[in-house]
């Protein structure tokens, strides 16, 4: 009987183990992060027979920390999110180049099209 | 519960995923299977990739455990060295030269009773280069000795393709599980009876001065004979495509202190192919060592070298029996026709692929009494194995032809080759390499093959968006292609049909043409058939003839024929005519 509390289950990446000796499942929005941490952490190419996933901004975060290469990285991001990750609908991006600390601040606001809550999701994009 | 084992045929990483994804529907636990960013889609293409690549890397190995699907050359060349084929390397082209000494020296005569000796291992160019512009040089390999009956002499001389190579130096120290590995692969030579050898081994014992010769054998068990040493090596190509010379413990070993010395020929192989004098311009020998021909004097005076200015030597016929080493396939066809053999010649058979084997021997025949005589014998056939070969270059070398023609029903003229005889030479090399697997009461007789021109006007609707010319062409090339002597037997019989489905058939191709505008034949017709030869009735006993009786008299069928045992079918292709109908 298909078990109605949830919509989207995945592997826990930590690989924990359930009371009844499972594997971890992450549900609902955990499972949507787990999806989007592997888009963006993953390197365009870096996956065997699928070669086009995820984002190409790995090289972009060798490039001046200003507001022009923020701008492709958050293209680039947004891009690659619709393309790979089509439960969600991104309702605002905010990149913050931060030059003096080298690194990108990061904030993505989202809807999830299923329940329509409203997330966000905080990161930060170094070398 | 899905059947979650597919077919061995599709166990690729699609087939798995999808696999996968079938499993997971069955459940309600991991729902995310078929989102590309989540952890178990990860982990399940992590999976069908490492079944993916066990199962190429299983069917690769369970592929190369058999010689019939082998596609890797080192399993190829050790798989048929088990069932007793020796795969061969390069194998250098061999010509024989007409030299000719007008004197000992400029202005001293010659004497009768002089004696010429020509010394092994001596390097002449050919004056040819190859198409990487390398001189194409040919050496001696055997001593040949003539006697002076006048003031002019002229010989025969025997020359192999190659540069001399002198690897020397060597001890029983260097030879690995009784192996010398030579630096690179050298002139491997199939024939080990004929006068063009491609190697010398010298052993020097530790103890004395005095060197040997060892012997090549072919096999260090089946050449025990009791006359011969057991001072034997054997030259073998290995599976990594070295030349190697080996030694077994069966026979004798060279001693750890023991000098061996190796002479070998560096050769071009099918590069190293050169036209008689006249077919190449401005083409002269020249020798390359002072010392090429000894003169012993029948005076009794000492020995000396003749002058290089009073020798000339010319090449009246092309070289032959040059050959890359053998690929996958030829190892795989070369090898299987060995073991059907079984070292003797006792079936037609295995008298075709024996003599197919030699680098100059295309296509073989071999036919006797019941073949002649089936059902009433002839004791005049009795033993008598009649030989035809097709050879790899026609020429003075092999079988000298002359030109013939015929002319077509179209009006065209076709050329033809009419062979004449065997070189005596190039029949005695035939016969002395049949000889170890030959049949003790077998006679065995060479019969000059018989060459059969077919020529054809062919009719041909063509598809809209296709050009004429083209598709004409293809079709011109694929027929060419169909009467390649290597795709071509003797005593066949010829279904014309069967020719037009080949033409029609676009998965036939040849290795080099894919002949892609076939597709573009609508209708393919054959109007009419010319050949240099008459057509005999279906009861005659002479070839060609019908295969069947004629229905009417002067139908208009596309009947087939079968040709005579020592004939051969060929295209004379200079009269091909190809006509658009509409």
């Amino acid at each position: 009987m298909v078990d109605q509390t949830y919509f989207w289950s995945d592997l826990d990446e930590n690989y924990g183990r359930q009371e009844n000796g499972d594997i971890q499942r992450d549900t609902d929005v955990s499972a949507i992060y787990n999806s989007l941490r592997n888009i963006i952490l993953t390197i365009q190419g870096e996956r065997r027979m699928l070669p086009t996933f995820a984002t190409n901004i790995w090289g972009l975060l060798f490039e001046p920390i200003d507001e022009i290469t923020a701008r492709l990285i958050a293209e680039n991001l947004l891009g690659s999110i619709k393309l790979w990750e089509t439960r969600i609908t991104v309702t605002a991006f905010d990149i913050e180049p931060k030059p003096d600390s080298n690194y990108y601040r990061c904030r993505i606001n989202f809807v999830i099209g299923e329940n329509e809550n409203t997330e966000t999701i905080d990161f930060i994009l170094t070398r | 519960m899905t059947d979650l084992t597919p077919s061995y045929l599709e166990i690729d990483f699609l087939t798995l995923v999808g696999k996968f994804q079938e499993e997971l529907k069955q459940s309600d636990i991991y729902r995310d299977y078929d989102f590309e960013g989540a952890n178990i889609t990860i982990l399940m293409e992590l999976m069908s990739y490492i079944g993916e690549l066990t199962t190429y890397f299983t069917n690769k190995i369970a592929k190369n455990v058999f010689l019939e699907t082998a596609d890797i050359y080192e399993a190829a060349n050790r798989l048929a060295r088990q069932v007793g084929y020796e795969p061969k390397g390069v194998r250098a082209a061999r010509v024989t030269v007409t030299v000719n000494v007008s004197g000992s020296d400029i202005g001293v005569p010659l004497q009768n009773g002089d004696i010429l000796r020509v010394l092994p291992w001596k390097e002449v160019n050919s004056g040819r280069s190859d198409s990487d512009g390398n001189s194409i040089i040919y050496a001696t390999t055997e001593s040949v000795q003539v006697t002076a009956s006048g003031s002019n002499v002229t010989f025969s001389l025997p020359l192999r393709q190659g540069e001399v190579v002198d690897l020397e130096n060597y001890s029983g120290y260097d030879l690995i599980d009784n192996e010398l590995i030579l630096p690179v692969d050298y002139a491997y030579d199939d024939d080990l009876t004929d006068v063009y050898p491609t190697i010398r081994v010298l052993v020097s014992p530790s103890t004395g001065t005095q060197s040997t010769q060892w012997t090549r054998v072919s096999d260090f068990y089946l050449d025990l004979i009791p006359q011969v040493s057991d001072n034997v090596y054997m030259f073998i190509y290995d599976r990594y495509r070295r030349s190697k010379v080996v030694f077994n413990s069966s026979r004798n070993i060279p001693g750890l202190n023991d000098r061996i010395d190796v002479r070998v020929l560096n050769t071009l192989g099918e590069d190293g192919s050169i036209g008689s004098d006249g077919s190449e311009d401005d083409a002269q020998w020249s020798i390359l060592d002072n010392q090429f021909i000894q003169y012993i004097p029948f005076s009794g005076d000492p020995a000396s070298y003749i002058n290089n200015e009073v020798i000339s030597i010319s090449l009246s016929a092309a070289s032959i029996g040059a050959s890359d080493p053998e690929t996958i396939t030829e190892i795989k066809f070369n090898s299987a026709s060995a073991l059907r053999a079984q070292f003797r010649d006792v079936t037609p058979n295995d008298y075709n692929s024996y003599l197919s084997s030699r680098s100059d021997v295309i296509r073989a025949q071999a036919w006797g009494e019941q073949d002649l005589s089936p059902s009433a014998g002839d004791p005049d056939l009795y033993n008598l194995v009649f030989l035809s070969v097709i050879p790899q270059v026609w020429g003075n070398n092999t079988i000298p032809t002359s030109a013939g023609s015929f002319l077509t029903d179209w009006g065209l003229t076709a050329t033809t080759l009419v062979p004449l005889r065997y070189n005596e030479n190039w029949e005695d090399e035939l016969l002395n390499y049949l000889s170890p697997r030959k049949m003790i009461s077998a006679y065995e007789i060479f019969v000059v093959p018989d060459l059969v021109y077919f020529t054809f006007e062919i009719g041909l609707r063509i598809k809209r968006i296709y050009n004429f010319t083209d598709v004409s062409q293809d079709v011109y090339n694929k027929l060419i292609y169909y009467f390649r002597p290597e795709n071509q037997l003797f005593n066949s019989e010829m279904d014309f049909k069967d020719i037009v489905e080949y033409l029609m058939d676009t998965t036939q191709v040849s290795p080099d043409d894919e002949f892609t505008n076939i597709r573009g034949i609508r209708n393919i017709d054959i109007r009419d058939i010319n050949s240099n030869k008459i057509i005999y009735g279906n009861n005659s006993l002479l070839y060609p003839r019908w295969v069947d009786p004629p229905w009417i008299d002067r139908d208009n069928m596309l009947r087939p024929i079968v040709i005579g045992l020592n004939q051969f079918p060929v295209l004379a292709n200079d009269a091909v005519k190809i006509v658009q109908e509409y």
